[in-house]
Formats: structure tokens, sequence, C-alpha cells
């Protein structure tokens, strides 16, 4: 169990790095559909049932292959990758490396105990339609309505 | 089940995420590390969730993954439209709103 969880979590590093190194967008897509991937993977060790397999469906199964469409309609011919030049590269990975260190140092003051919660989907329901937060998710909802029309409007060819 | 662990995998996805939105050239490239993200931050919310014990972390990454999902469509549609009239999507060679 030690092992596997050790090699999701490197595989999920190594993708995420390959997803920013990589100079082929397209590639670039598939090792972030890797590295969403495996975050799934790690709610489901968390025990986050529900989490691990809306996060696998909707990332993996909707918004990469979004992506994918989305990289194969913008580039001007098909037998031409879509080139990923990268731009100063070097202040920003200066920027990155020190943000990095910074929540570093902010991680070093948390005090982390496995406390675990309920593994039930049931307290998912509860907090979400017995509680305050029925109106944010009702407004979510037309949220997302309101975003797929304008998407549609915004790419429809007139 | 390494908490800490999991804590420094998080951060070092947004470094990677901050790394690629600063350095990308292409607008799909921008938004591709823009996910990387959103998923890290989504993956520490659902890590101190399990840490302190509170159920409404889970529930921000319900709302976080429906959000991402909602602003990539609108940001990949913007893309193709904007291909659509400058037959280019790098990020530094689209000044339509320049005036």
């Amino acid at each position: 169990m030690k092992l596997i969880f050790f090699l999701i979590f490197l595989l999920t590093g190594l993708s995420g790095l390959m997803t920013v190194l990589t100079k082929d967008l397209f590639r670039s897509a598939l090792y972030l559909g890797l590295t969403l991937f495996g975050t799934g993977l790690l709610y489901l060790f968390m025990g986050y049932d529900f989490v691990g397999w809306t996060q696998i469906l909707v990332y993996v199964g909707g918004v990469v292959l979004l992506m994918i469409f989305t990289i194969m309609l913008a580039r001007e011919s098909i037998m031409r990758p879509l080139e990923n030049t990268v731009r100063n590269p070097f202040t920003s990975g200066l920027f990155a490396i020190l943000i990095f260190l910074l929540l570093l140092l902010v991680g070093k003051t948390f005090y982390f105990s496995p406390i675990g919660l309920e593994k039930d989907i049931t307290f998912l329901s509860n907090l979400i339609f017995q509680s305050k937060y029925v109106i944010p998710f009702e407004i979510l909802s037309i949220l997302l309505l309101v975003a797929f029309m304008g998407a549609i409007i915004l790419s429809k060819r007139d | 089940m390494d908490l800490k662990a999991l804590f420094y995998l998080s951060i070092f996805l947004f470094s990677l995420g901050l790394y690629g939105v600063l350095s990308r050239r292409n607008a799909l490239g921008i938004l591709i590390s823009l996910e990387l993200i959103f998923n890290s931050a989504n993956l520490n919310f659902g890590l101190f969730s399990f840490a302190w014990g509170d159920p409404s972390g889970v529930l921000t990454i319900i709302f976080g993954i429906s959000i991402t999902a909602l602003e990539i469509v609108v940001g990949f549609s913007i893309i193709i439209l904007l291909f659509r009239l400058r037959r280019t999507s790098n990020a530094d060679e689209i000044e339509i709103l320049k005036g």
C-alpha cells in the first residue's frame, strides 16, 4: 500500500513537471491528464471516493478531451505541431522557486495530524442540502449554464 | 498516508504551474499551466480537510472542479475565436485591446 502510494505520488509529480517542460502542446495536455489522474487517485487514497471519481470523470474525461480538441483546432496545419516556445524562462523559474520556498516556509508552521473524515457519501449531501451551502450550489448551476451558453455563442460561426 | 508529502506535492505543482503561466507564450499553454495551479489548490483543500477533520474542504473541491471546468470552456472558446481572427494563439501577438 505504501509502495503504491509512493508510485502514484511520483507519477503525479513527474507528469506535472513534464507538463510544463514539454515543447509540444499536445503532449503537454496529455501529461496534464496524467497529473489530474494521479491527483484523483490520491483523493481515493484519502478516502474521498466521490471526489476522486468525479475528478477522473470530469477532468480526465472532459477537460483534457476539450483541450486536445482545441489544440487540434488552433494550429495552422495538421502536419505542423503547435510549438510551445518559452519566453524568459530564467526570471519565471526564479519566481517559481521563490514562491516554492515561501510556501515551504509556511508549511513548516502547520501541524499535520491525520484525523480523517467519515467515508460515507451522505456527509457530502448533508453538507450541501441541509446546511448553508444550498444557495451557493444553486448559483453554481446557473453559472455553469451561463458559461456554456456564452461558450456556444462565442465560438459559433455566423 | 503521508500528509506532509502530499503538502509538498501540492506546493510543487503550484510552483510548476506558476512557472508555466509566466513563461509560456502560447495562450493554450498558459491555460494548461493554470489548470495545474487549480489542481494543486484542490489537492491542498482536500489534504487540510483530511488533516483537520473538517468536511467543508471536500465541498470546496467539488465547487472548484466545476468552476475550473467552466473557466476552461470559456477560455478555450475565446482562444478559438482569436485564432479565427488572427491566425495565431500566441498571447503576446494578440493586441486587439491595445487601442
